[in-house]
């Protein structure tokens, strides 16, 4: 234990209840955080990174037991406090980031009243000065007019705002460790790029310890100062931010930071002269009295991937749900294989919605959990015209092209991780035959390894297939993987629109240049106020 | 605010004239029903046809609802068949009668359910949580006709401690009050328990009482600054729903006691086809039902800041 540790985490076991896939969430981890420096923990889901930080917090999830190991912090031991010494210390000595920072906040309360609850829960500061201080800590952190915010419910403020409340409310005390828990992965990419930057300067500023749990190796890059990179409950390996990143000793950590999507678009094969799939010229969508595409026109030649890029309330998703008119459009038209898409009804806009079929987000809820894998994919051949012979016989070819085994047939899609039954979504829009794909945000519930696995699986469906493909997406690194051309939108407005390459490497709008320099893992941390 | 409300009154009026209408072309359409029921079934045919055109029940039917409506909105409703007095000198006392039986049972119930409610949920799992859902599970299955059985069994034939009728003729008793404020609150507050539990367990579950907890803040903080409020929002919701239940779904329990309440009156009104009378009772209950309607929505609103007055809620109704 160094002179300047702040937290010690000593062989640090935490048992998982009887019956889970393993019996340790954390097994013999040891790690210190010392003053001034973000320590980094890695991992992708599953790996304990969470229960390592609740732990450290003494706040362990129902069911989870302490089966080991110390969390040494200022001479007691975390671990084994209870109650009210626990209370004294949240909050006041640890205080702790989340990672959805609307939801962190109470919605029936002005947030900066939340700030204040600090102050009022461990000092006896008079009601004035609280909210002074408060007010100084909404203004530390670069809340615009915080004498607004401070009189706002959450919901009045953006998601980036609210974060940068709750790490107000984090640093009222001075807190000698501060916990984030994936503080950004709710946030856009601009905002993030701002979020990460408050990290950087809280580092260099205010000397806390900072422990920084994220699943991103993008945001590691921006502002660790050392790395521990976690798999199954166990820490793979630990070291500086530079080693750990570039030099890897563990395979895991090879792997992992090669899965990572890089800006830089790999060489492309795709005949891109071919006449367009879909075309929609001047497409407009409305909610209620709110115009949330605005003449919106795209091209995507056939069997070429375009990709849709944008924060959250940019349009793109309406875009997609335009498309299939799923949203109806106020106007423009869309034009699928010479047909206007826009002036068909009843069957024959079913018979042609079945050449467009989408693949969503979440792979949990788009699966009926009642059926099995066989049954869906068979029904979907069915719907797109087969017969039942033919279906069956193709939902068995697509598992094999989708690279899932044929026994997954006749089981249902609780038995699969969230990356397996992504590749029975593809496999189950597959299956209706059909010449353009959506796929909406189809990789971003997913973990890196099994992102990028996926993403070589669409682009290899692709040139097997010869679909065409509007891939709808809020991180541009990911565009740059598998697009052939990228279109950013912007608050219903296609604001560039152009070949991937182009577009990525020298962005013509303010706000691509924007997006392009706001994507995490291209600067690394200023080295002042770094650990010694 | 204003503009809320107005919109909102507006909705109501339509409401009530809608459901005016349907009582109206329910009970009046057919004209000689009305004579027969309120000249009796051994009146004369050419009698009626008299009092028919006397009353201008001749007239066109969208006429004589107008003039119907125009009477109600001006008090003028008319006399009861049955009771032979005009409707205006036993409803308002009817509805005064029920109107002490479900005040009270409001005020037992509503503090015992969310008490009840809000300490089962505030651990959830714990054995305080098990036994009120057990009571909640146990009361709400019991019909409330069973229950005035069983408690009149106990209290009234086996130890004789409580009267059995609550007819209040000598004047107000709070004795005769026990037994029916104690089978209403009794069948309705389980309910209102278990959704105050489950509102509650949801709050306790929501990751803004993880970042109190973080805070360093106490249970009792937790609970009474963080989660209360936004896990009283459903419960709200079930108690506005639960006065008009109250006015008119106690029919069972004031025919059970004899109580003399609105309950009774609408039960004996239908029994004896008192058409007047039957009108006068569906519209209080109409306007009943949309007044506490819209306390509902200005309370909910005033809970939940995240729906704004003026905004209309996804899925409102009235």
């Amino acid at each position: 234990m160094s002179e300047a540790s702040v937290v010690t985490v000593d062989r640090l076991t935490v048992a998982l209840p009887r019956g889970a896939d393993r019996p340790y969430a954390v097994e013999d981890v040891s790690l210190e955080v010392r003053k001034g420096e973000i320590l980094c923990v890695v991992g992708e889901s599953g790996s304990g990174k969470s229960i390592l930080s609740a732990a450290v917090m003494g706040a362990l999830p129902r069911g989870l037991k302490l089966a080991g190991g110390s969390v040494r912090f200022g001479g007691r031991d975390l671990a084994k406090l209870k109650g009210a010494e626990l209370r004294a210390i949240r909050g006041n000595e640890i205080a702790m980031v989340f990672q959805d920072p609307m939801a962190a906040l109470n919605p029936a309360i002005h947030v900066g009243k939340q700030v204040e609850e600090v102050f009022e829960i461990h000092t006896k500061i008079p009601a004035e000065e609280r909210r002074a201080r408060a007010m100084a800590l909404m203004e530390a952190t670069h809340l615009p007019e915080p004498a607004r915010i401070y009189k706002s419910y959450p919901h009045e403020i953006s998601g980036g705002q609210c974060q940068r409340v709750v790490i107000a409310m984090a640093l009222a005390l001075e807190p000698k460790l501060l916990i984030a828990d994936e503080p950004t992965t709710a946030l856009d990419v601009t905002t993030q790029a701002q979020i990460l930057k408050l990290f950087n300067e809280l580092r260099s500023g205010h000397h806390h310890g900072i422990l920084f749990i994220t699943h991103d190796f993008g945001v590691v890059r921006e502002v660790a100062d050392r790395v521990a990179v976690m798999r199954h409950g166990k820490l793979v390996e630990i070291g500086p931010a530079a080693d750990v990143l570039d030099r890897p000793k563990a395979d895991y950590t090879r792997s992992l930071i090669a899965a990572v999507p890089s800006l830089n678009p790999p060489p492309r094969t795709t005949d891109l002269s071919k006449p367009p799939a879909v075309t929609c010229t001047d497409l407009v969508a409305f909610y209620g009295p709110v115009k949330a595409l605005k003449e919106v026109s795209l091209a995507i030649p056939q069997g070429s991937t375009l990709a849709v890029v944008g924060e959250s309330g940019s349009g793109k998703s309406t875009l997609a749900r335009t498309l299939i008119r799923l949203h109806e459009p106020g106007g423009g038209s869309i034009r699928v294989g010479g047909v206007d898409y826009t002036q068909l009804s009843g069957g024959e806009l079913q018979k042609r919605r079945r050449l467009i079929q989408m693949i969503f987000q979440n792979p949990f809820g788009s699966l009926n959990p009642r059926r099995t894998v066989g049954d869906v994919l068979t029904r979907a051949g069915v719907l797109g015209g087969s017969s039942l012979q033919g279906a069956k016989a193709r939902a068995l070819e697509l598992l094999d092209l989708v690279r899932l085994p044929r026994e997954a047939f006749d089981r249902r899609p609780e038995n699969f991780s969230g990356g397996q039954r992504q590749r029975i979504s593809i496999a189950r829009a597959l299956a209706m035959n059909p010449e353009i794909v959506i796929a909406d945000e189809s990789v971003s519930a997913l973990d890196v390894s099994v992102q990028a696995q996926v993403l070589d699986l669409l682009d290899d469906l692709q040139k097997k297939t010869g679909m065409t493909m509007l891939f709808i997406t809020h991180d541009l690194r990911v565009a740059a993987q598998i697009a052939d051309f990228i279109a950013v939108m912007r608050r219903g407005e296609v604001v560039e629109y152009g070949p991937a390459r182009k577009v990525l490497k020298a962005p013509e709008h303010p706000y691509t240049r924007e997006l392009v320099a706001a994507a995490p893992g291209q600067h690394a941390p200023t080295v002042e106020g770094a650990a010694e | 605010m204003s503009r809320y409300l107005l919109v909102k009154l507006a909705e109501v009026l339509g409401a009530m004239l809608t459901v005016s209408f349907i009582v109206f072309l329910v009970l009046e359409a057919n004209v000689e029903d009305v004579a027969v029921k309120v000249l009796g079934a051994y009146s004369a045919p050419d009698q009626r046809q008299a009092w028919l055109q006397e009353n201008g029940y001749f007239d066109p039917f969208v006429l004589r609802y107008l003039r119907w409506l125009w009477n109600f909105v001006t008090l003028d409703w008319g006399s009861s068949t049955h009771y032979r007095v005009p409707i205006l000198e036993i409803l308002p006392q009817r509805l005064a009668a029920t109107g002490i039986l479900a005040g009270i049972t409001l005020a037992i119930m509503v503090p015992v359910a969310l008490i009840l409610g809000v300490l089962a949920g505030m651990r959830e799992g714990s054995a305080v949580d098990r036994g009120v859902s057990f009571f909640s599970v146990l009361t709400t299955s019991i019909p409330e006709f069973a229950t005035a059985v069983f408690l009149s069994a106990i209290f009234v034939f086996w130890l004789r401690l409580l009267p059995g009728a609550s007819t209040m003729l000598s004047g107000f008793s709070v004795t005769e009050m026990i037994l029916p404020v104690s089978v209403l609150t009794l069948y309705s507050a389980g309910y209102l328990a278990r959704i105050t539990r489950a509102s509650m367990v949801e709050a306790m579950r929501s990751p803004y009482v993880r970042t109190a907890l973080m805070k360093g803040a106490s249970t009792s903080r937790i609970v009474l600054r963080h989660a209360l409020r936004n896990a009283l929002i459903a419960p709200v919701t079930v108690v506005m729903l639960q006065i008009p239940w109250l006015l008119s779904g106690v029919i069972v329990v004031e025919v059970f006691f004899a109580y003399k309440g609105f309950g009774t009156l609408l039960y004996e009104a239908a029994l004896n086809t008192d058409v007047y009378l039957i009108e006068a009772c569906a519209m209080v209950s109409v306007v009943v039902v949309v007044a506490t309607q819209l306390i509902s929505d200005v309370l909910y609103r005033l809970l939940n800041p995240r729906i704004r007055f003026g905004d209309e809620p996804a899925g409102a109704t009235t």
